[in-house]
């Protein structure tokens, strides 16, 4: 669906590039993360290929067509969901949504059938500008799906949400990517792109420094064992047991056996972990 | 079509809840407020005249043409208070007699020896009619019918129309460019199919129709429907349309509406220089012809007062339309290039 | 009061406020002499005697074109240029016939001119220290405009704090409402002052007398602190300010101008503004003294008059901008 090769970004033209040599290719239907902390260079590959930014330098692609070559009706196919909520704050929500689609040339939703989705029902004809943080980005993220897009790209779809309304939102990407909607998402929270993303890319300073599915990630930088925690005696000890281990084997079935076991946690790495270990930084 | 309307929807909808919509229509009950009840006749004249003589002839020659009394002394303390009130007159002194008339001519402020020229051949010409020796000797042919004098009141419609309708595109269409840019809309823009067009027909159709809404009432409060509507609506269409794209334009090269204000404060009193013309048909410079609003407020006048037809203003037609097209080419080109584009290109 | 100089100089709007009035004082000195020397333009067909010549010469500019047409192609545009043709030998006067009620004075006058003798003995007298009231006039605009500017910017920047809301950092800090204000006033105030001392010494040199000036700027300084906040107190956007402007512009500007040419009998309609009487302060400044109520009454009346309407706006402008 989209292909991205090459990818260089200098917002000054004195050779400091915020992005270099990206390179990656999202699948159809694919949900594909770019996981990165602040400053990292996420936004600034979003904006590339929604054509907010130049393509300096580098190649992008649309189902083989290069973006050089695209008009304005490709935006038809777009839905573009900002980490700024970017409202008109004298305009309610509806009419937020309500002129918005009609700036496209195909069939769009109902803009009430989204602010019910998002749970904004109640505040639909209430200005813009009164709404809070948690409430203009959902606003933001209804926004970005009033033309049905089959390309998504969301910047920190959840950010400022609470953990009720974050659900919801994972909830309609999950839905369209049942649909068939190809989604690029951008984000530094990593509960996110392990819960929803079929890929991630790490990036950082401009560069991707992984990439691979989540799990994939977690086995190949983790450790293959388990944490055991068991009571013994009235007080709780926890023990390591490697997988790859024979001795290991035994004797946490021997443990098992004793009916002591109270909780057992596998050793995969989380994504935070597997970002420390490969750049040296967090995500946040 | 309908992203258009969707566009030019939205954009009314902002223009009202802004308040613009508002103090439009307040400052066209205020306008509508002059014409109706501003005097249809306020005769200003430039000297104060004393009539030293016995008989008064010149003072009652003077009352007969029209002049107020305000401007007439036959006491010389009063005629030198009223000098003094006003440096900005001129004191003539009559003396003599009809057959040998003498004036004083007392100058408070400079004047060219070309007007004082002109100030005694009127005085010359009133002595020769007082005295009934004034021949019409002279051929002057009128190349269009002669109107009659203009009301007071009415004057100052071109005025409204030209410098104050035609402004709020200039003015809001900024305002509402940064207000976009301020809460980064734009980005959202950006992203449809809309493109540069379409945003640009939009603004200038919400000012043509705001234009239309303020002028038009006026110009039916003060002529009902003697003039040519058709004529006066495409002076101001053309002309709301060409400040529109041209604010468009300029504005989108300034980061905030703090940073454009004085920059338009400059173009729009550049743009007002022409209202001198208006006042003072004489002054008028190569340079300041070249105003767009200097000939349009004069075409206008010609349209609501002298019956001016299509051949008579074809020409202000002509150049408001290639400024329009020139203004509409650099909107495009600051929107599109400019706006709807970020970063290093 | 640094905080607002830092974000009008990062904005840029220092230096287009100050050097926007610079630039068109400037061009209002250069201006001001061909205004001030305006006069009739004659369009004259090529071959008249010179007789005739010198006297059009004598009232006014002339244009000369080779034939007929061309002269009343002329006088048919815009800036009521009357023309002289030789039309069978005969010396005939072109108008256009939009002169109105003064088609028949003009056609007299310049009948005079061109073919009568002269009839009366003319002297003249000259006042000292003449001078042009366009000039003063438009010195006097400029003032105007500077209070406003600075107001302005005083306004942009409470707007600014409101839409970021910055206000609301600044309610929980000690800064009291009084010290704002004086600081936001103050601001504008200067910032008013160097625009309208540049503007006043580039159009008049040093003909007038600072010392007055400065003391008429005292008494009207209520009036930018009013407006400024009457702007940014009623405004919550750039765009509600503008409106507001739009409409506050034609008060605070139009009405001044405008009583230079209204009869004095109808001044009584203004004499409930402060600008008015702040316009008539620095006609006494710069025109002299036009009778009662002289320099310092209209500077009293001036900042009397301000005093109340800040009164008035006062209670609505501090629930508008309340930090706290």
């Amino acid at each position: 669906m989209l292909k991205v090769e090459n990818l260089y970004h200098d917002y000054e033209g004195h050779g400091r590039f915020a992005v270099q040599n990206i390179h990656f290719e999202i699948r159809p239907g694919e949900i594909f993360g770019f996981l990165g902390p602040s400053g990292a260079g996420k936004s600034t590959v979003q904006n590339i290929l929604t054509g907010l930014l130049p393509l300096q330098k580098g190649e992008v692609s649309y189902a083989g067509i290069s973006l050089r070559n695209l008009d304005a009706k490709f935006f038809n196919q777009l839905g573009v969901s900002f980490e700024h909520p970017n409202l008109y704050g004298r305009l309610t929500g509806f009419e937020n949504l309500k002129f918005f689609a009609g700036l496209f040339d195909v069939p769009t939703l109902e803009p009430m059938q989204l602010l019910e989705a998002v749970k904004l029902t109640e505040a639909a004809h209430r200005k813009a500008n009164a709404y809070s943080k948690g409430m203009r980005q959902r606003l933001v993220f209804a926004r970005a799906l009033i033309n049905n897009p089959k390309m998504l790209f969301l910047d920190e779809p959840t950010s400022g949400l609470d953990p009720n309304t974050a659900n919801v939102i994972k909830d309609i990407i999950l839905q369209k990517k049942r649909e068939g909607c190809t989604i690029f998402l951008t984000t530094h929270t990593m509960t996110i792109a392990d819960e929803l993303c079929d890929r991630v890319a790490f990036i950082n300073d401009g560069k991707i420094v992984a990439l691979d599915a989540p799990r994939n990630l977690k086995l190949h930088h983790g450790q293959r064992s388990v944490i055991v925690e068991f009571s013994n005696n009235g007080s709780v000890e926890s023990r390591q047991y490697s997988l790859d281990n024979q001795q290991d084997h035994f004797a946490f079935m021997k443990l098992l056996e004793t009916g002591s076991v109270q909780t057992v946690h596998s050793q995969e790495a989380t994504l935070e972990q597997i970002f420390i270990k490969l750049t040296g930084r967090g995500l946040s | 079509m309908k992203r258009f309307l969707s566009t030019l929807t939205q954009d009314f909808v902002l223009a009202y809840r802004s308040g613009h919509i508002f103090i439009t229509a307040l400052l066209l009950v205020i306008m509508a407020a002059l014409i109706l009840f501003l005097p249809k006749d306020l005769k200003t004249h430039n000297e104060l005249t004393l009539d030293t003589t016995l008989g008064g002839e010149l003072a009652s020659y003077l009352r007969e043409r029209g002049i107020n009394e305000k401007y007439i002394f036959q006491d010389r303390d009063a005629f030198d208070e009223g000098l003094n009130k006003d440096p900005g007159k001129v004191g003539v002194v009559y003396s003599g007699s009809l057959q040998s008339p003498e004036f004083e001519i007392i100058t408070q402020n400079e004047i060219n020896d070309e007007n004082l020229n002109l100030l005694i051949a009127s005085l010359d010409r009133a002595i020769l009619e007082i005295r009934g020796d004034a021949r019409d000797l002279l051929e002057v042919s009128y190349l269009r019918p002669l109107v009659g004098q203009i009301p007071f009141n009415l004057q100052i419609i071109p005025v409204v129309i030209v410098f104050e309708v035609v402004l709020l595109g200039f003015l809001i269409v900024a305002v509402m460019l940064f207000q976009e840019k301020q809460e980064a809309t734009m980005r959202a823009y950006r992203i449809t199919p809309a493109g540069a067009i379409n945003y640009i027909l939009s603004k200038t159709a919400l000012f043509i129709f705001l234009s239309i809404a303020y002028g038009l009432p006026l110009l039916i409060i003060g002529f009902g429907l003697s003039i040519n509507y058709g004529l006066a609506l495409l002076m101001i269409v053309l002309s709301s349309c060409m400040m529109t794209l041209f604010s468009l334009a300029i504005a989108v090269y300034f980061r905030s509406l703090s940073e454009w204000f004085f920059v338009g404060v400059i173009i729009l009193i550049i743009n007002f220089l022409p209202m001198i013309s208006y006042s003072l048909p004489s002054f008028a410079p190569g340079w300041l012809t070249w105003i767009p609003s200097y000939p349009l407020v004069f075409s206008v006048r010609d349209i609501l007062f002298y019956n001016a037809g299509w051949v008579q203003i074809q020409n202000t037609v002509i150049y408001m339309s290639i400024l329009t097209v020139i203004a509409f080419s650099a909107a495009f080109y600051s929107v599109n290039y400019i706006l709807l584009k970020e970063g290093r290109q | 009061m640094q905080q607002d100089w830092v974000n009008a100089i990062r904005d840029n709007i220092i230096l287009y406020m100050l050097i926007a009035p610079i630039l068109l004082a400037i061009g209002a000195r250069v201006l001001l002499p061909s205004l001030n020397q305006a006069q009739y333009t004659f369009a004259v067909q090529a071959g008249l005697e010179s007789g005739v010549i010198d006297k059009i010469d004598s009232i006014a500019n002339i244009e000369f074109f080779p034939d007929q047409i061309s002269v009343k192609e002329r006088v048919l545009r815009s800036d009521d240029v009357p023309g002289v043709i030789l039309q069978d030998n005969q010396l005939e006067l072109i108008m256009e016939g939009n002169e109105g009620g003064e088609a028949d004075i003009l056609r007299s006058v310049f009948e005079q001119v061109l073919v009568g003798d002269p009839v009366s003995s003319i002297t003249f007298t000259r006042s000292e220290g003449m001078r042009s009231l366009v000039k003063e006039y438009t010195a006097m605009l400029f003032i105007m405009v500077g209070s406003l500017l600075g107001a302005l910017v005083m306004a942009f920047n409470i707007i600014e704090d409101k839409e970021s809301n910055a206000l609301r950092a600044l309610g929980v800090s000690p800064l009291s409402m009084l010290e704002l204000t004086l600081a936001r006033g103050l601001f504008a105030l200067i910032l008013s002052l160097a625009i309208i001392l540049a503007a006043t010494l580039i159009i008049m040199g040093t003909t007038i007398n600072y010392g007055l000036m400065l003391i008429g700027f005292l008494f009207s300084i209520g009036l930018p602190i009013l407006t400024g906040y009457a702007i940014g107190g009623f405004a919550d956007s750039q765009l509600k300010a503008i409106a507001i402007l739009k409409f506050y512009m034609l008060i605070y500007l139009t009405i001044p101008a405008v009583s230079i040419f209204v009869p004095r009998s109808w001044h009584w309609l203004f004499y409930g503004l402060p600008n008015y009487w702040m316009w008539h302060t620095f006609e006494n400044v710069f025109i002299g003294n036009l009778g009662e109520p002289g320099f310092w009454w209209s500077g009293i009346i001036t900042i009397g008059l301000s005093l109340i309407f800040l009164g008035i706006a006062f209670p609505i402008l501090r629930r508008q901008m309340k930090l706290r």
